[in-house]
């Protein structure tokens, strides 16, 4: 029965087309017809089809009948494709034995690329190189098989030439994924291991569990024990991942499949975890498992203290379904409660916000993200810093240091001179630059992480007009002239808006937070002063004018039911600022902040 | 008992106002023939059995409709409704509109007394604001208003207007107290959306003073008028003594009831409920040509939403608000914190529970009925 089964992965860089392929492999083995297909089917989130990328791994099992006429089930994990998960990434790949190395035929091989070709390397998986957009006019195929060639060392003969777009080569490539990608090992009569790869959280059935079944059997009604954590479950329900959920009576060694077992909170669910079973354990956990460590943090406070229950439940429930979430309660003087979260990165970041806002209707105060710091106290202590307002004392300090990445950024060759100066600006070193191909260069320099959490992928992007490809891995620390920008409204210092920066970037930084915090808070009765400060000395200045009136000149028998509904709006729309002192400061103007101006 | 104000809104102008946001066409004579009759039917049919106490046509430009009409629309009142209570019948006007002879028709009709829109004595500023008439037609218009036996009239000027300096609305203020009119309301100019000034302001052709000349400008009016024997009574109102003081509009202050006729305008019971009209004259007639009622929508206000509308419209003017009475009669109560700063802003004097704005104050009064509104959980 494993004879016939398939299990594999797209590996791509972004918009290199994965989603688009997963939908014509969808389409070709008939796993959905022609009339339920809808663009992108297997990114099921908003944010995801918006902003073409995929956040979670999914999976979906397809049955293909080869040209020897042999049927398989193939079973396809979609993995996000951003730098922030490359954890979520790792977890989808232990659970394949081949990978579909996706290129762009007109943007050939990118940074990214190898950088997962070499986690599913490590994973030993079987790669397809596969040639994608081959009907674009700006495709150059015979270049990116040199690329293929030469950089990433696999076998021109391996590769598979497709447009996804238009169906072209299809055939070819689902002959090739069972000729080529081995079939699971494993044995189905040793005790169970099935490890987690991912986990959603279904409202009715409670925690659905992405496995895929290594050794043994899992049936509906066996008692389970998930070996991280230590908790057992009945098993409710197991079964395929078709469009839908397909319930079935079991999986066996080398099927991927999911189980539902009453499961109530994702606490219990890790990603990486060993499902075995209680009465017949396996006496070691699959390899894989790791806690995620987060490299940006910043707090979430909700507008109204009011709502402090409800963005608590919805950290909860994204957590069910992102593990690499990472939050504790936190207090602040002028925000009242909220969590201090960590994150992958500031994608990362901004999908949990656009998710809470969106999916929670919650109204948001973030604090600027910042990375963790080292600080190294005159009495020899260390300690580290993810927070701003638990930055010691200055005087008290000996040195601090910063993370530091290693980054590689490959681009063609005409984008060096804007790519070096970003890098120069972001305060990067050991700059060094080198060709991998025609036209191709690769720039190499530890940066920061705190100057690459901003916008740096972002502004990458646009000097490079989306050519370049930037991956990184961490650097250890040094040394870093440290200073910590507070800011000021009325006197009163927003925590909220603290910020550990660099003493080149403290005024830039102030600067431009009181100037987009003048144009976006209201003016009130009185004059508001906006100062950005380092200790006690001010390095940036602004003042809102007092309001001189607020009264209408006309209020007559029809004026009044709109001058009051207008006030309501208005009193409504003060209950969402945060009160600072007796300024109330918008939700837009902490997000203005945080928007950097370089 | 209380008496109810009846305001009549005619939708007709010789030409639109570049500053107009209100509703209002250009004559029409099949249109106006139409409103004629159904104006009156809507009158019959809402002040039927009502004690009224004021009247007050407005627009529009209400004296398009004839002296003939009026004449009619108040006999018709008075077989329908009690007007025995009436004191105050009004009619507005626009330079250059009416002859003479027709002032005086409408004073023989029942009108009393006389709101004249004349926004401007300075001819620029006229030009600014698309009127229709120049100043001397304004002057002339008053005097034969007042020869005509108007003893009771009313005039509009406007602040804050493109290009205006304090020093071109001192020159104004002068000409209006030559006039001697009972009653001068002064009306900051206000850039509606939609409104073809609006689109030269955003076009950067016209740009309105600096906010502390409108301020200037506002203070100015206070002081001048005040000079003159005049009583500040409402942010924009000013009187020559408290009899002259607009009756009807202060049915909006002090929320007693008034019906509101003709197309978008409104109506309330001096309680819970207001009502408005169809803003269009097509609809209006319509419903009305149908035996249906031309209201398009009724609220109903609830505790909270009546408290903030008698503190907002309470702030506006010298009457005040009882604040016994806001908690007495919504259960909500005012924040004392909030009205001890106001107190110590000079922008409220206080005498018992009642709480009266100054001139400084009453340029708050939208804010700080908000503020002051305690909120309950």
């Amino acid at each position: 029965m494993n004879r016939s089964i398939r299990n594999f992965c797209i590996i791509a860089h972004i918009d290199h087309g994965k989603s688009t392929l997963a939908d014509r492999l969808l389409q070709a083995t008939g796993t959905v017809s022609d009339r339920e297909f809808h663009d992108l089917m297997l990114d099921t989130m908003d944010i995801e089809r918006e902003r073409g990328i995929t956040i979670k791994s999914t999976a979906v099992m397809m049955t293909y009948s080869s040209e020897a006429g042999v049927e398989y089930e193939l079973n396809l994990i979609d993995t996000p494709g951003h730098v922030d998960f490359t954890y979520e990434v790792s977890r989808a790949l232990a659970s394949c034995e081949g990978a579909l190395l996706v290129i762009d035929a007109a943007q050939g091989v990118e940074a990214q690329t190898v950088a997962n070709l070499y986690k599913a390397m490590d994973q030993n998986l079987t790669i397809i190189p596969v040639i994608n957009k081959i009907d674009l006019l700006s495709a150059n195929i015979l270049e990116v098989m040199g690329e293929i060639e030469g950089e990433l060392g696999l076998d021109v003969d391996d590769i598979i030439c497709i447009s996804a777009k238009t169906g072209e080569g299809i055939e070819d490539l689902l002959e090739a994924i069972v000729e080529k990608i081995p079939e699971p090992e494993g044995n189905s009569d040793t005790p169970l291991r099935a490890r987690v790869f991912d986990s959603v959280y279904d409202p009715y059935r409670g925690v659905i569990v992405y496995v895929r079944v290594e050794d043994g059997v899992i049936s509906k009604g066996d008692e389970v024990l998930l070996m991280a954590t230590g908790k057992n479950h009945i098993v409710e329900e197991v079964g395929h991942f078709g469009i839908r959920r397909e319930p079935c009576s079991s999986l066996t060694a080398g099927e991927v499949g999911y189980l539902i077992a009453g499961i109530k909170t994702v606490e219990n669910v890790r990603s990486g975890d060993t499902v075995t079973l209680n009465q017949n354990p396996a006496d070691e956990p699959l390899h894989g498992f790791e806690e995620v460590k987060p490299v940006v943090f910043s707090s979430i406070f909700p507008i109204s203290s009011e709502d402090y229950e409800d963005l608590s439940s919805a950290l909860e429930r994204l957590r069910l379904n992102d593990a690499s979430l990472i939050y504790e309660k936190v207090s602040s003087p002028g925000l009242g409660f909220g969590f201090r979260c960590g994150f992958l990165g500031l994608l990362h970041l901004e999908v949990v916000q656009e998710r809470l806002e969106r999916e929670f209707g919650l109204s948001l105060v973030l604090t600027a993200p910042t990375v963790l710091y080292r600080i190294t106290l005159s009495n020899g202590e260390t300690v580290n810093v993810d927070n701003p307002n638990l930055y010691p004392d200055p005087a008290t300090i000996d040195f601090a240091e910063e993370p530091i990445i290693g980054a590689s950024i490959i681009m063609p060759d005409r984008y060096i001179g804007p790519v070096t100066q970003l890098i120069l600006d972001r305060r990067g070193e050991n700059y060094s630059n080198l060709y991998v191909g025609k036209n191709r260069v690769e720039i190499k320099a530890d940066l920061p992480l705190g100057e690459v959490v901003y916008d740096f992928y972002d502004k990458l992007k646009s000097v490079t007009q989306g050519y370049g490809s930037f991956d990184y891995e961490p650097h250890g620390y040094r040394r870093s002239d440290l200073v910590k920008v507070d800011i000021l409204v009325n006197h009163e210092k927003v925590d909220a808006l603290s910020m550990l920066v660099h003493r080149d970037r403290a005024r830039p930084w102030a600067v431009s937070a009181c100037k987009n915090l003048r144009d976006e808070i209201p003016r009130q009765q009185f004059k508001i002063p906006i100062q950005g400060a380092i200790g006690g000395q001010i390095i940036s200045r602004e003042t809102i004018t007092a309001l001189r009136k607020d009264v209408t000149a006309k209020c007559y028998g029809g004026d009044i039911t709109r001058k009051r509904k207008l006030l309501e709006k208005q009193k409504a729309g003060k209950k969402r600022m945060k009160m600072v002192g007796s300024v109330a400061i918008p939700q837009k103007a902490f997000l203005a902040v945080l928007r950097r101006e370089d | 008992m209380k008496t109810t104000g009846l305001y009549i809104h005619v939708p007709f102008c010789v030409r639109k106002c570049s500053y107009c946001s209100f509703y209002s066409i250009e004559r029409d004579e099949v249109l106006l023939t139409r409103f004629r009759y159904m104006l009156l039917a809507e009158m019959e049919r809402k002040a039927a059995g009502v004690n009224i106490g004021t009247v007050y046509a407005g627009g529009g430009t209400p004296t398009i409709l004839s002296p003939e009409f009026w004449s009619e629309f108040l006999t018709t009142l008075d077989r329908v409704a009690d007007i025995s209570d009436v004191l105050e019948l009004t009619i507005e006007t626009n330079p250059g509109a009416v002859l003479p002879d027709t002032l005086a028709e409408f004073r023989k009709a029942g009108f009393n007394r006389l709101s004249i829109g004349i926004q401007s004595f300075a001819y620029s500023e006229l030009k600014t604001l698309g009127r229709i008439h120049n100043p001397d037609q304004a002057i002339l218009t008053f005097n034969q208003a007042r020869d005509t036996g108007f003893q009771n009239i009313g005039i509009d000027l406007m602040y804050g207007i493109p290009n205006q300096t304090p020093d071109d609305w001192q020159s104004n203020l002068k000409k209006a107290i030559e006039l001697s009119p009972e009653h001068i309301s002064c009306y900051e100019l206000s850039i509606e959306n939609g409104t073809p000034i609006a689109d030269l302001v955003d076009n950067g052709e016209l740009s309105k003073p600096p906010e502390e000349h409108c301020r200037e400008m506002y203070f100015l009016a206070d002081e001048f008028l005040k000079e003159a024997g005049y009583i500040h009574y409402e942010v924009s109102n000013y009187a020559s003594g408290d009899e002259n003081i607009s009756r009807h509009n202060s049915s909006y202050w002090n929320r007693t009831p008034y019906i509101g006729l003709g197309p978008s305008a409104h109506s309330f019971d001096g309680k819970r409920t207001r009502s408005w009209n169809v803003c269009e004259i097509d609809g209006y007639l319509n419903l009305i040509e149908n035996d249906r009622s031309p209201v398009e929508e009724t609220e109903y206000l609830d505790s909270k939403e009546i408290a903030l509308e008698m503190l907002m419209l309470g702030l506006r003017w010298k009457a005040g608000v009882d604040i016994e009475e806001v908690k007495v009669s919504t259960g909500f109560r005012i924040n004392e914190q909030y009205l001890d700063s106001m107190i110590g802003s000079g922008k409220v004097q206080v005498s018992g529970s009642l709480i009266m704005p100054t001139t400084k104050g009453m340029l708050f009064a939208d804010g700080d009925a908000a503020n002051l509104i305690e909120d309950l959980p």
